[in-house]
């Protein structure tokens, strides 16, 4: 009889040090991701699938967040999966990503990525999901990103129809909104007129553009982007009694007294966030 | 204080200063100014500095405590430890994450006229959310 090899035992003890190994040691992957064309048409900061991190012969599994669209309970999940049950409140969620080319007047239910690419026309119908990627037209209906949405260049939504946790300004994009936009996280690429109230960052990348009244948590801007109105940014770890300033015609921004905390975030409705 | 071989003017975390300081060129201030600090050059404000006035420089970083205006015709740059309170107008702005700023900024990089954000309206020409393109007629101008 021929020998038997003695077979190797991978247990939770392997794939740790397997892991830890990875981290220490340069990245390689077998996988080679393919080259998309940059273009300023294209959505850029878009949540993709990703691959696993594979260290030596194992592969972590991907981890997805997840904001269940019934309860608004954010949770993660592992690897990809059609389907997940939102382990709050027991809803049944759909994964699945979709894009739309065309006219759509259905309604649309995912926690996954919706992608409404520039020939799509939005009429009645209505987007739920987790990230949704506009670049066509919203004539009615309703978009509502639990996560996040990306008005591309060629994007265009009335005010009254979309509903975000975050938003994200493609490059040469162009929009202005008249209603206060409460948002976790707003990255601008391209130009935004609007009075923003922000609880989480506030990202400026050069060549974007912010016009308006802003109250943030957290600003960051690039050099190379613009920033106009009124602001307001206290971090919370370095908030300290401000110095008022006593000569000269200054008009500085208002300095409210250390206990007191912005009214807008006060006023803002209570807010389910994602992890 | 000042190098007469070089034009940069330091001053130490120590000193303390109630008046205005002018010169033409660099500055690094690391001190506490309750005036006004006009310069021809490039502004450092340190970590340590408290100013209580207005800043007029070619450009400035800030990594300190300044409540007051700053005009810069070039470039403001807010570290992470920065606390401004007070307007800003320069060409550029660099503000990186954890700075504590409240005011009013006026920072336009491209230059062009900032198109109008769209007025309160009607359903009907609330369905188009495009401000204006910059430079058409009509159009707000920057100044």
């Amino acid at each position: 009889m021929a020998s038997r090899s003695k077979a190797k035992v991978v247990d939770t003890f392997a794939t740790l040090h397997a892991t830890r190994l990875h981290a220490r040691a340069p990245r390689y992957s077998t996988r080679t991701d393919t080259p998309e064309e940059k273009s300023e048409s294209k959505p850029s900061g878009a949540p993709e699938r990703k691959p696993g991190i594979q260290a030596g012969r194992t592969v972590m599994p991907t981890t997805y967040e997840i904001v269940c669209y019934s309860c608004g309970y954010g949770f993660v999940i592992r690897g990809r999966a059609k389907t997940t049950q939102c382990p709050k409140c027991g809803a049944r969620l759909g994964l699945t990503d979709e894009t739309i080319t065309g006219a759509y007047t259905e309604e649309l239910i995912t926690a996954g990525r919706v992608h409404l690419k520039p020939t799509a026309i939005l009429e009645g119908g209505k987007i739920t999901a987790n990230d949704v990627v506009l670049e066509g037209t919203v004539k009615s209906g309703f978009v509502h990103a639990y996560k996040t949405l990306e008005l591309a260049k060629r994007a265009k939504i009335p005010e009254d129809l979309f509903e975000a946790r975050s938003l994200r300004i493609g490059p040469g994009a162009k929009f202005a909104f008249n209603k206060k936009l409460n948002l976790r996280n707003l990255e601008l690429q391209g130009e935004l007129h609007a009075d923003v109230t922000a609880d989480g960052m506030v990202s400026i990348h050069a060549g974007g553009f912010f016009k308006g009244t802003l109250e943030a948590e957290h600003l960051s801007v690039e050099e190379g982007g613009g920033l106009r109105g009124d602001i307001s940014v206290r971090s919370a770890a370095t908030e300290t009694e401000t110095v008022k300033p006593e000569s000269g015609d200054a008009t500085p921004g208002e300095t409210p007294p250390k206990d007191k905390t912005p009214t807008s975030l006060q006023d803002a409705p209570p807010v389910i966030r994602p992890l | 204080m000042a190098n007469q071989d070089t034009s940069e003017t330091i001053f130490a975390s120590e000193v303390e200063i109630n008046g205005t300081i002018k010169t033409s060129g660099p500055v690094t201030f690391n001190g506490k100014l309750d005036g006004d600090l006009d310069s021809g050059g490039d502004v450092t404000i340190g970590k340590s500095a408290r100013i209580k006035g207005h800043l007029n420089v070619e450009s400035v970083s800030v990594a300190g405590e300044v409540a007051g205006n700053i005009s810069a015709k070039e470039r403001v740059e807010m570290l992470a430890s920065a606390k401004v309170t007070g307007d800003v107008r320069a060409k550029r702005l660099k503000v990186e994450e954890g700075v504590s700023f409240v005011g009013r900024s006026d920072v336009n990089p491209s230059g062009a006229p900032v198109s109008s954000a769209a007025s309160p309206s009607s359903a009907s020409s609330a369905a188009s959310a495009m401000p204006p393109i910059p430079g058409e007629p009509g159009g707000a101008g920057r100044k």
